[in-house]
C-alpha cells in the first residue's frame, strides 16, 4: 500500500494504523531474513505508536497523509533512545539522546517508525555490501546489490515492507538505490531538508530525502521533511504540456547499457506524447565535475571521520581505502575543487534558460551482482563504483534537485532508473513531471516477489 | 606528479605500506584528471561557500 492509499484507507476507517503496522511487521519478519534491509526493528514501540495514532484519528485529529503510516529511517539518522549505527563498528553501541530534525518533523506528521534500515558502511559507498552487518539484497534478484548507500531503504520500499524510508545522498546514495530497486528517490536541493542530526559524510555534499513506491508519495514525504514546503502533490491528472524537457546530446548516453538507453529514450518519447517539448541540450563536462566531486568528498569524509582514523581494524577495506586517499589530498586541492564548483554551478545554470528539466539515465546499468567489482558496458570494463556514480555524483556538487524513478525493466527483470534534474528549488516541477511519466509508463505496478 | 608514498610516510596514524600501494594508482589517476582543471581556474575565482552563493 502506498502512503496515499494508506491515508485514504485510514480516513475511511477501512484499516487502522495498528493493522497497517502489524501487517508491515509481519512482512518484515518474513522478508528481512532474505533482504537484510533492516538493522533494527522496533516492534513494541511501533505498535504503541500506532495505537496512539489510531486514538488521535478517532478523536478527529488529522496530522496529514502520513498520520498513522509506517515508515523507516536510514540508520544514520539520529533517533532518540534507538541504536543508530551508521552501518559501522564505530557506532555499534551508539544510542542518541536526541532526534534528527527530520525525525521530529516526520513524527509531527504522525508517522509510525518501524525501524532503522541498513546501509553501506558509514554511507561511504554504493553497494550496501556491509562488512559488519552483512550484504543487503536487491528484492528483484537476491544475488544483486540494492545500490547504496541507502540500500536498506531502497530494498525495504521495493519489497513493500514500508511505503517510505528516509535516505541520504552524498554522491548518489538516494538515486542509485532508487534506480536499482525500482522505486522513487528524491534528492532535494542542497539544504532544502535539514541535515541536523544526520551523521555526516560529505560536509558540503550531503542531502536528505525520501525513497517511496510512487512519485506522489515522494512529494508527500518530501514536504513533511522539508523546510518551507509548498505542500504540492501532483493531482490525479497531471498536465505537462508545454514544459521543455532537455535531452543531453553529450555524455549521458555515451557509455550506457543498451537496455537502459532504450528505456530512458522511451520516457522522453512518452513526455513528448504528453505534450512536453523536447529540447536538445549540451551539458558541461560531467567527467570533470565528477572529479571535482571526488576531491571534495575524499577530503570532507576524512574531516568527519578523523577522530576514528586510529581504529583501522574497525573499517571495511573499501571505506578505509577511500579515507586513506582523502588523508593525502592537500588543502589547496580541496579549495581549488570548491572554486571549480562555483564555475560548474554557473555553467550548469545556463541549462535552465533552455529547458525546464533534463532527462538522463539514473545509472548507466541495472543492478550488478553482489561482490562484482567491475561492470561491462559495451566493450569497456569499468570499476563498479565509478561507473555506478557517473550520472549521480556531480549533481551533488551542483546541489540541484534530482528525482530518480523507474522507467522500465531489463530482459532479466531488473528495474531501470530515469533521473530528472531541475533548477534549484524546483522540486515541485520534478514531482509534476515525474508523476506524469509514472502514470503514462505504468511500470510501478510490477513488483518483486520476495515472499 | 606528487610523490604520494612520501606524503603517506609522514602521516600519523600511519598507513601501512601494503595499503599505500593499493591507493597510489587511484590517486595518480585522480591527480591526472584534476591538475588540468586546476590550471583552468580563472584568477579571482572565489571558493564556493554555500547555496546562497550561486542560487
Amino acid at each position: 500500500m502506498t502512503i496515499l492509499e494508506a491515508a485514504v484507507a485510514l480516513r475511511a476507517k477501512k484499516v487502522s494504523s495498528l493493522e497497517l503496522t502489524t501487517d508491515a511487521l509481519r512482512r518484515i519478519a518474513s522478508a528481512n531474513r532474505r533482504l537484510n534491509a533492516f538493522i533494527t526493528v522496533l516492534e513494541e514501540e511501533a505498535r504503541a505508536r500506532a495505537q496512539t495514532c489510531d486514538e488521535e484519528i478517532a478523536r478527529g485529529m488529522d496530522r496529514g497523509p502520513l498520520h498513522g503510516v509506517p515508515i523507516a529511517h536510514k540508520d544514520l539518522v539520529l533517533t532518540k533512545g534507538i541504536h543508530t549505527t551508521a552501518g559501522s563498528k564505530l557506532f555499534s553501541d551508539f544510542i542518541p539522546d536526541h532526534d534528527a530534525d527530520i525525525v521530529t518533523k516526520l513524527n509531527d506528521a504522525g508517522v509510525v517508525l518501524l525501524g532503522k534500515t541498513g546501509l553501506h558502511e558509514l554511507a561511504y559507498g554504493i553497494t550496501s555490501n556491509n562488512p559488519h552487518f552483512g550484504a543487503i539484497h536487491n528484492p528483484w534478484d537476491l544475488d544483486r546489490i540494492p545500490g547504496g548507500s541507502s540500500g536498506g531503504s531502497g530494498a525495504a520500499v521495493a519489497a513493500d515492507l514500508v511505503p517510505m524510508a528516509t535516505g541520504t545522498d552524498t554522491g548518489g546514495s538516494i538515486r542509485i538505490p532508487a534506480s536499482f530497486c525500482g522505486v522513487a528517490g528524491l534528492k532535494p536541493t542542497y539544504e532544502r531538508v535539514s541535515r541536523r542530526g544526520v551523521l555526516p559524510l560529505g560536509l558540503t555534499l550531503d542531502h536528505i530525502g525520501p525513497l517511496t513506491r510512487t512519485v506522489r508519495d515522494a512529494a508527500v514525504a518530501f514536504h513533511a521533511m522539508a523546510d518551507h514546503p509548498s505542500g504540492y502533490v501532483p493531482p490525479a491528472q497531471v498536465d505537462i504540456r508545454g514544459l521543455r524537457i532537455g535531452l543531453p546530446q553529450n555524455y549521458y548516453f555515451d557509455r550506457i547499457d543498451v537496455e537502459v538507453h532504450a528505456a530512458v529514450r522511451t520516457s522522453v518519447q512518452t513526455a513528448a506524447a504528453l505534450g512536453a517539448t523536447i529540447v536538445d541540450v549540451r551539458v558541461p563536462d560531467i567527467d570533470a565535475l565528477n572529479v571535482v566531486g571526488r576531491v571534495l568528498l575524499l577530503s570532507e569524509a576524512v574531516s568527519v571521520l578523523r577522530p576514528h582514523l586510529g581504529r583501522r581494524a574497525d573499517f571495511g577495506t573499501d571505506v578505509l581505502a577511500l579515507l586513506d586517499q582523502g588523508r593525502l589530498i592537500p588543502a589547496a586541492d580541496y579549495l581549488d575543487a570548491q572554486r571549480l564548483r562555483r564555475i560548474f554551478i554557473h555553467e550548469f545554470s545556463k541549462l535552465w534558460t533552455q529547458a525546464d528539466c533534463v532527462f538522463t539515465p539514473a545509472t548507466p546499468i541495472a543492478a550488478p551482482k553482489i561482490g562484482q567489482t567491475t561492470v561491462q558496458i559495451g566493450a569497456a570494463t569499468d570499476d563498479t563504483r565509478l561507473a555506478t556514480t557517473r550520472f549521480a555524483r556531480g549533481i551533488n556538487v551542483l546541489g540541484v534537485p534530482a528525482l530518480a524513478m523507474p522507467c522500465g525493466f531489463t530482459q532479466a527483470g531488473l528495474p531501470i532508473g530515469l533521473q530528472i534534474l531541475a533548477a534549484p528549488l524546483q522540486e515541485d516541477r520534478l514531482l509534476r513531471i515525474g508523476a506524469a511519466i509514472e502514470d503514462a509508463l505504468g511500470v510501478i505496478s510490477r513488483r518483486p516477489n520476495v515472499a | 606528479m606528487t610523490d604520494w608514498k612520501k606524503i603517506a610516510a609522514a602521516l600519523e596514524p600511519a598507513i601501512p605500506g601494503a595499503d599505500i600501494e593499493k591507493i597510489v594508482p587511484v590517486l595518480e589517476a585522480l591527480e591526472a584528471a584534476f591538475r588540468p582543471l586546476q590550471t583552468s581556474i580563472p584568477p579571482g575565482t572565489d571558493v564556493w561557500t554555500g547555496p546562497e552563493d550561486t542560487q
